[in-house]
């Protein structure tokens, strides 16, 4: 089996960026972890959504995967520049393969927030992206289009001039000049100025620079030509540029930054251009009108920003302090990172990205299992069965369908002691169930029902469960009726059945411990009304003397020897309340998990038992799982349990005890079980797997008639196939 | 043996002790702080909250054990061998 590189390099990137932001997470406390930079795993992130989900227009899984790398970038655990270049691939998706220029447009505006130099995507900047980036305000991806002419290449050198190339330019700036195109004359003398310095050069840039408004760039050209201009044969030149210099010093207000506290790498610029750090705590000469001045820095790994808007007068003078602070992220501004963060689903996804996303993907998993049962109590139990579950991930929906059918053939020593032949019985399981998902609630419905020559059964149940603190306490209530008839096989429904009505309530929660630990803790309570004795079931009775001398596993000959002629059929009580508590501790380790569960019951005929469940599943890869099994089960009998029940002779007849049961499970009784499964699974997305499970299953009667113990083997087979 | 209402009455007030106790617990342990991106673990389908066995297991121990509920919807449990 070889794998795509695109796939290994995709693995690759969400495993390191879960190992960097775990490892992050188990280092360091939360604020430590803010300043944590997951820079490299998050650009890896969004190059592989560009190499595969994009590429092969999975937009949705695209999202998805820039969901897991927004996530990624919550709590400043990346830099503004990386937080940008997120916000500008779920941009670039939304624009070009969603058709959401609108929604890019919003989350390109959060991208520049983020960084103001950022630009789009290469490669991936077509005309539906540019348009909803221009419309945000983004500059493109070469930068601002430079609308001056470039030298080219030759020309004339007028006497006086030593570079024709700077003749070009300050030919070009006056021409500009005339054409009242003053920015671009400021920027033709600078470019001559660039070849050769001429102070006639630097006369016209303040000129062009004056009546453009930038008067404190026009001052410093005005300061040079007055103070050199009489020496270069440019007495008027001079003599108005001092003129100048005394009327704009004093219209030109003045702005000083204060310097922050010691930081590193720090950057302060006035309306992106870059002021030089010596230059903090001096005047500086700006322009009258708004400015925007930003600086940023680091300090002890942590970004820190600063932002502040000013609008001068002419002759104005201001302080600014800059006072650095944490940087606040500008990454959930945008509604529709909102939305795509507080995504926990497809469908929550789909909502972020309106109607117009891919088709919802419907999920059905088919499944099938073989299972069987032997013991040397010469009960055999053969179990086929088949489930079908059709999911829609992104309509939070679910509906199950399953069915078992169990041939159970027994000759077990009770049923011989009855002198009952060995008989073989078929029953029927068809079960219905689904659930929906309302925000944080699910809604779900289940209906079962068991078809048996002498027992019928059906039951609906309704569960409610909702997810709270995201997602780490979940607590869920239910409820199910039954309602069942016990008959007899061979006898008419309307001739013999007693009806048995179950209500049982139900409640549990789901508890997430840690990045690793769940704990699972439910209750429930059964309330049983109904006559469940078997018409079929006679038990043996004993005179007081011998009731007392039978010791456990009498077999069946000296039971009989000793028993009174009398067929007494069994009697339980007509209702019965269960009550059981019950708590699954899972924690996954690297390659394995560990699972244990404990179970306590009691109930109303004063059965007591506990029940512990432990399962190691461990992985080999990516494909085999094995996990060892252990099952410990222990009970006490219940009230009325007797070994061996008396009969007592009187005037009236014979008197039986009210109670009386040959229920092996009602007595005392110790189960342990132990095994192990194995799950191959196959497929690019491991959606098809065989699992194989086996226990040996000892059983332990305490105080019974016939047996002391029973050795049984529960083996199964299982196929699973998942598709879209 | 008779089933009187104190008998049902002082076994649910055991349950509603035992569910108050698991609601401290609750309160005190279910609060933990785990990101999106932290729960790759807890996705791991082997720390699903149900139950990892299939129906037939399910269906054997119903019938070999005399307890049932806690986790599981309910069984029977008694009145087969």
């Amino acid at each position: 089996m070889s794998l795509e590189p695109a796939v290994v390099r995709r693995a690759a990137s969400i495993l390191g960026v879960c190992i960097a932001l775990s490892a992050a997470a188990l280092a360091a406390p939360r604020a430590a972890f803010a300043q944590s930079n997951n820079d490299a795993e998050v650009q890896t992130l969004i190059d592989s959504v560009f190499e595969s989900e994009y590429a092969d227009k999975n937009y949705v899984d695209a999202l998805e995967k820039l969901q897991l790398a927004s996530t990624v970038c919550q709590e400043g655990a990346c830099s503004s520049k990386i937080r940008a270049k997120v916000l500008i691939a779920v941009g670039t998706v939304l624009a070009d393969g969603l058709d959401q220029g609108k929604d890019a447009k919003e989350v390109f505006k959060t991208a520049i927030k983020e960084d103001p130099s950022a630009t789009l995507i290469k490669g991936h900047d077509t005309g539906k992206v540019k348009e909803a980036w221009e419309a945000a305000g983004g500059k493109s991806s070469g930068g601002a289009a430079p609308t001056r002419k470039k030298f080219p290449g030759s020309g004339k050198t007028p006497s006086g001039w030593k570079s024709a190339e700077a003749y070009w330019y300050f030919d070009q700036a006056k021409q500009a000049d005339s054409a009242k195109n003053f920015d671009d004359c400021a920027g033709y003398a600078s470019d001559s100025l660039a070849a050769e310095e001429r102070l006639g050069t630097n006369y016209l840039r303040a000129q062009c620079n004056d009546k453009g408004g930038k008067l404190a760039e026009a001052l410093e050209d005005y300061k040079l030509v007055a103070d050199s201009g009489a020496d270069k044969g440019m007495k008027d030149a001079a003599k108005t540029s001092a003129e100048k210099v005394k009327d704009l010093d004093g219209r030109i207000p003045k702005l000083t930054l204060k310097a922050p506290a010691k930081t590193d790498g720090l950057s302060v610029k006035i309306d992106d251009k870059e002021i030089a750090i010596d230059k903090l705590d001096s005047e500086l000469r700006v322009n009258p009108g708004k400015h925007k001045i930003v600086a940023s820095a680091t300090q002890d790994g942590a970004d820190l920003g600063f932002e502040k808007d000013v609008d001068l007068d002419e002759g104005a003078s201001e302080n600014v302090e800059i006072k650095l602070t944490p940087k606040e992220s500008a990454f959930d501004e945008s509604a529709v990172m909102q939305c795509m963060r507080q995504a926990k689903s497809r469908d929550d996804l789909a909502k972020c990205i309106g109607d117009e996303g891919e088709k919802t993907p419907i999920n059905v998993t088919v499944t099938s299992e073989m299972s069987g049962y032997i013991d040397d109590d010469h009960v055999e139990v053969l179990t086929p069965s088949v489930g079908l579950s059709i999911e829609g991930p992104t309509g939070g929906w679910r509906v199950d369908a399953g069915f078992l059918l169990d041939v159970v053939t027994a000759a077990s020593t009770d049923i011989v002691a009855t002198a009952s032949p060995r008989w073989t019985e078929e029953r029927y399981v068809p079960s219905l169930g689904g659930s929906k998902k309302f925000g944080d609630a699910t809604l779900g419905l289940a209906l079962s029902a068991s078809f048996e020559p002498d027992y019928i059964s059906a039951s609906a149940g309704l569960n409610f469960a909702i997810d709270l603190k995201q997602k780490t306490i979940s607590p869920s209530f239910g409820y199910e009726f039954s309602y069942d008839l016990s008959g007899r096989a061979g006898t008419k429904w309307s001739t013999y059945s007693r009806p048995i009505i179950r209500n049982a309530l139900n409640a549990g929660v789901g508890l997430v411990l840690d990045k690793a630990s769940t704990l699972n803790l439910g209750a429930n309570v059964i309330l049983e009304n109904g006559d469940s004795s078997k018409p079929y079931r006679y038990i043996p009775m004993f005179t007081p003397s011998d009731a007392q001398a039978v010791l456990p596993g009498l077999t069946i000959d000296a039971v009989n020897q000793y028993r009174t002629p009398e067929k007494v059929i069994e009697q339980l009580p007509t209702d019965r309340q269960r009550f059981a508590v019950a708590g699954r501790f899972a924690h996954r380790f690297s390659t394995f998990t560990f699972r244990g569960e404990e179970r306590l019951y009691v109930d109303s005929w004063g059965l007591k038992a506990s029940t512990t469940d432990l399962t190691f599943p461990i992985d080999f890869g990516e494909h085999v799982r094995v996990w060892p099994h252990f099952r410990g089960h222990f009970q006490t009998g219940t009230d009325f349990w007797s070994l061996a029940y008396a009969a007592t002779a009187g005037p009236t007849g014979i008197t039986v005890p009210a109670l009386r049961t040959g229920d092996r499970e009602l007595g005392p009784l110790i189960g342990i079980s132990a095994g192990a499964g194995s799950r191959f699974s196959f497929g690019a997305d491991n959606n098809f797997a065989i699992t194989f499970a086996g226990d040996f299953l000892y059983t332990r009667f305490l105080d019974h008639l016939f047996i002391l113990q029973r050795l049984g083997f529960f083996g199964a087979v299982g196929a699973e196939l998942a598709f879209e | 043996m008779t089933i009187t209402m104190k008998c049902v009455q002082g076994a649910l007030a055991k349950t509603v002790s035992i569910l108050a106790l698991a609601g401290v617990v609750i309160g005190s342990v279910g609060c933990a702080q785990v990101m999106p991106y932290e729960r790759a673990k807890l996705a791991h389908p082997t720390m699903t909250a149900v139950d990892l066995v299939g129906p037939g297991v399910m269906h054997l121990r119903a019938l070999a054990e005399g307890a049932t509920g806690g986790s599981a919807g309910a069984g029977s449990g008694c009145g087969c061998n």
